[in-house]
């Protein structure tokens, strides 16, 4: 009986372990055999994992695209930047901070649970009003949203410091501390998905009539994924800026948007397998195309790529994808270890257990 | 048990009901036929929840449903099996069937509920964890009823059971439609074109055409069929709608 317990535990766990191992092993490999350049790049494609595998949490989940996750980064990443950047800076510029914001420095954990805890409270109220919106209208609110948060940011002079930088955050954010919390992030997506709220979000997905025949309420379970993705995706905004030092409106923006959808599409739209292969494949794919651009000397001359080439690149890679493989590299379905199979009998020692379990 | 007066309900500008009455007694079997584009399943759409009516009301054991949303009223204990075999394609069979508990947040009964189930359809046990979009039509149309008796309704709507399956599985979809009547004591309302299959199977029938009743009767009152397929076919569309004394 509990070896039936057992099983399905690791039937389920297994999987998600060897994708931890592999991140980790990734992260190992570059982060001490690779020259420090390396060990930024791979930070950084760590922090977007955790960003991508937030959005998957909703998007993956619901089927409802949202081009609106960035700005939940966005407000996540100026939490920080408020809580851990240089006193003396902040009462100079950012004179409109609330005196707790501006006389103190926070450590680098208050920053990040702030932000995170932050930019969920935004998804919670702003879900609530537009998830009760069908899907494509859903989506085309969240891009709305984005851009009423830039607008915010980009004018809020006293709070923000307007489009220029908020400089002096403490750059404390290397390859382990972003591995550690991308882990985190994987492993919360994973369990959201497995859960009784990621079935029922993904029961409305497949079928929305008879979701609700079944007394699903769309609307709740997706705001409980919108909530969640916001928390993680500003964990990854929190990170970001206390990996980069500055804070910027811009960076929050159109191009990340881009770049963070493009790569749940290319991996995966439907499992968290999807998002992490896809940020791996993308960052391997730009980071090729700006070597291109930088120039390989051939004999005598130096052969380079117009600058810009990466974006084209990238925009015909995820359209080839949306061509062929319209569900992703991994085709959307999550890793599976041979072995351990899909077995078709698995039913009966359950039904056994629960007999028994009727009988005693 | 469950009463609706004047119901009508337009898509647009196209009406879809117009004034239908009908009731289902605790424990009944009853089938509504008629053809395509009756309004046959807009009607279980309403009481559903799934379409909001322009008027009419569409009360279950005295509560007004109208203007409820789906899932409470699913909560009620009505489970409706929409037309199409609506399963949820990238969930396994064994995450379809316990969606429902999930929802009502009941799920004492949930193990005990899957296991009866699993005996009246054997097939759901064999692809018990594979994706439901990879069954078979019959085994998917098993899955959806299967699935909406989980959440242990009392009144369960099935829209076109038949609808594009061989006439042996249909057989059993409504042999195992009775057999958990009996054994749970479900009222069936049951939404039909062919009216031969419904004669055996229902108490009662209603004829619906172009949104309106055209007939109702006891079962056993219209064996010979001839008034239904009038009734069916239009032949007394001028007439007043024609009603057997013995439903009333």
């Amino acid at each position: 009986m509990t070896d039936t317990a057992q099983r399905r535990f690791l039937r389920a766990a297994l999987p998600v372990l060897a994708l931890l191992l592999g991140v980790t092993a990734i992260t190992a490999l570059v982060a001490l055999l690779g020259n420090d350049e390396m060990a930024l790049t791979v930070t950084e494609a760590l922090v977007r994992l955790i960003v991508v595998v937030g959005l998957s949490v909703f998007i993956g989940n619901s089927g409802v695209v949202s081009f609106g996750h960035i700005g939940f980064m966005c407000i996540a990443a100026y939490a920080a930047a408020w809580a851990t950047c240089n006193p003396m800076w902040k009462q100079l510029m950012l004179t409109g901070l609330p005196v707790f914001l501006q006389q103190a420095q926070y450590p680098f954990w208050v920053a990040v649970a702030g932000g995170a805890v932050l930019a969920a409270a935004v998804a919670l109220v702003f879900g609530a009003v537009i998830l009760r919106l069908s899907g494509i209208a859903a989506s085309i609110a969240t891009f709305a949203f984005l851009a009423i948060v830039n607008n915010v940011y980009s004018n809020w002079d006293s709070v923000t410091a307007g489009v220029s930088s908020i400089i002096g955050i403490p750059t404390v954010v290397g390859p382990w501390t972003a591995l550690a919390f991308a882990l985190g992030a994987i492993v919360l997506a994973f369990w959201f998905k497995g859960s009784r709220f990621g079935l029922m979000l993904r029961a409305t997905r497949d079928d929305p009539v008879a979701s609700r025949a079944s007394g699903v309420s769309i609307v709740r379970v997706r705001l409980a994924a919108f909530v969640l993705s916001a928390f993680i995706v500003g964990i990854g905004g929190t990170l970001y800026v206390q990996f980069l030092g500055v804070a910027t409106v811009d960076m929050f923006y159109l191009q990340l948007t881009f770049i963070t959808l493009a790569m749940l599409i290319i991996g995966g739209m439907g499992s968290v397998t999807g998002a992490i292969v896809g940020v791996f494949a993308v960052t391997v794919f730009v980071e090729f195309f700006r070597f291109l651009e930088s120039g390989v000397p051939m004999g005598d001359l130096v052969l380079a790529l117009p600058e810009g080439s990466q974006e084209i690149a990238l925009g015909i890679g995820m359209a080839l994808i949306l061509i062929f493989r319209p569900k992703g590299l991994t085709g959307s379905r999550e890793l599976k270890l041979p072995g351990l199979g899909s077995s078709r009998r698995a039913m009966a020692p359950a039904l056994t257990t629960t007999e028994a379990a009727a009988r005693s | 048990m469950l009463e609706v007066e004047d119901l009508a309900v337009s898509y647009g500008g196209t009406t879809a009901l117009a004034g239908v009455a009908i009731s289902v007694k605790e424990r009944e079997a009853v089938c509504v036929v008629g053809p395509n584009g009756a309004g046959k399943s807009t009607l279980l759409a309403a009481i559903a929840g799934g379409v909001p009516p322009k008027r009419g009301r569409i009360r279950f054991d005295g509560k007004e449903l109208v203007g409820m949303r789906a899932e409470n009223i699913a909560r009620l204990g009505i489970s409706l099996v929409p037309e199409g075999r609506h399963v949820f394609g990238t969930l396994t069979v064994e995450e379809n069937l316990f969606i429902g508990t999930y929802a009502t947040s009941d799920r004492r009964y949930a193990q005990s509920d899957a296991e009866q189930l699993l005996g009246y359809f054997p097939r759901l046990k064999e692809r018990w964890r594979q994706p439901a979009g990879r069954l078979s039509g019959g085994e998917q149309q098993m899955l959806v009823i299967a699935r909406a008796l989980m959440t242990r309704p009392r009144l369960v709507m099935v829209d076109e059971p038949s609808l594009g399956l061989a006439p042996k599985i249909v057989d059993t979809i409504y042999a195992t439609l009775l057999a958990l009547r009996a054994e749970r004591g479900l009222t069936l309302l049951v939404n039909e074109q062919s009216s031969d299959r419904m004669l055996k199977f229902s108490e009662r029938i209603y004829v619906l055409r172009n949104g309106r009743i055209l007939l109702h009767g006891n079962t056993a009152d219209l064996q010979d069929g001839e008034a239904i397929t009038r009734a069916y076919f239009g032949f007394d569309e001028h007439h007043a709608p024609a009603t057997s004394e013995a439903a009333a």
